[in-house]
């Protein structure tokens, strides 16, 4: 009797925790049908064909100074449509191959502020890619680009003057 | 042999047992004393009480799960503040942009701004391990390491950052 008993009691805990486990998979899975939803209504529908992807490549040239420190502000705009920034990469010398730092928020946006420094004793000199911006546009406009300087330094830290400019490459 | 009708073999009269022995075989299995009256509502109550403690011990096996179901609901829909963000965007993601400051940022270099210069001055101090006290630790965490370093380059790029500095 004790042992139907306890078999009985084993079986109603597994039905329970069953009924448990229905109800947070089913709470979940409304919650997440309700996050996969929100998305549809709230972000516009790309349409594939109005856009286009392309870079732009940040080059700073510190002449025959060493580079240790830059801070860049793009802006990218267009005539027809939105620009929207949808990645950033490094750039091409060792000491700024990690892609720069910057406001997340930048992404899906037209501007966005770049910055990164070296430590290190492996610095660029003259005219060197620090950063690709990588860029939605659309399809049948040609974008433009502001770059702004707003800071460089070279190995003591010390502010130097360098030259910034963009530009733009479509991917292969 | 136990067949049909007859449950006992005591009570088979074609084993030829003689009268005595199967008298005497009957004996052994009758009471020897008589149930007192008592003795029925004892077991009636043990059974009521074996009875009552299966019924609490479903009770309490409802519950509990009952009970995380309940919490499980409810930690879902508090999750679900943070899943959905204003103005109906959606950001499944924490990190949306540069963390907030525990104190302040400094002008670490003195040049009347904070930009990545300063992030480059304190990630210098910091690999020199040339740090003393707490003035730099702008992440809270109680010690002045490379996160304070990003916590200062991540505040040079905000994009909003004329509202912070």
């Amino acid at each position: 009797m004790n042992g139907k008993a306890h078999r009985s009691g084993k079986g109603s805990a597994a039905a329970a925790w069953k009924v448990v486990s229905l109800t947070v998979l089913a709470l979940l899975g409304v919650r997440s049908l309700t996050v996969a939803a929100l998305p549809v209504a709230a972000v516009p529908v790309v349409d594939e064909s109005a856009v286009r992807f392309c870079f732009v490549d940040l080059y700073v040239d510190s002449g025959s100074q060493t580079l240790a420190a830059w801070q860049v502000e793009l802006v990218a705009t267009a005539e027809a449509g939105e620009v929207k920034i949808v990645g950033i990469e490094g750039g091409e010398h060792p000491a700024y191959r990690q892609p720069a730092y910057y406001d997340p928020a930048a992404l899906t946006h037209h501007r966005v502020i770049l910055a990164a420094f070296c430590t290190g004793t492996d610095l660029p000199t003259g005219k060197t890619r620090v950063a690709r911006v990588h860029l939605q546009v659309p399809a049948d406009a040609q974008p433009h680009y502001e770059v702004k300087l707003e800071a460089a330094a070279d190995r003591d830290g010390q502010r130097i003057d360098v030259t910034v400019h963009a530009t733009q490459g479509e991917p292969s | 042999m136990i067949e049909p009708g007859k449950p006992h073999f005591d009570d088979d009269d074609r084993m030829g047992l003689p009268s005595a022995l199967r008298a005497a075989l009957c004996d052994l299995h009758r009471p020897t004393k008589p149930v007192p009256t008592g003795f029925d509502k004892a077991v009636l109550a043990a059974a009521r009480r074996e009875w009552l403690r299966q019924r609490r011990r479903r009770l309490v096996i409802w519950l509990v799960p009952a009970t995380a179901a309940a919490a499980a609901i409810v930690l879902v829909v508090w999750l679900g503040g943070f899943w959905s963000g204003p103005a109906g965007s959606v950001s499944l993601s924490p990190m949306v942009s540069a963390p907030p400051s525990q104190t302040p940022l400094k002008d670490i270099n003195g040049d009347g701004q904070v930009d990545i210069l300063d992030a480059l001055m304190l990630a210098r101090r910091v690999e020199a391990a040339d740090i003393a006290g707490l003035e730099w630790d702008f992440n809270g965490d109680r010690v002045v390491d490379r996160g304070d370093v990003d916590t200062v380059a991540l505040a040079a790029v905000r994009l909003d950052r004329e509202a912070v500095q």
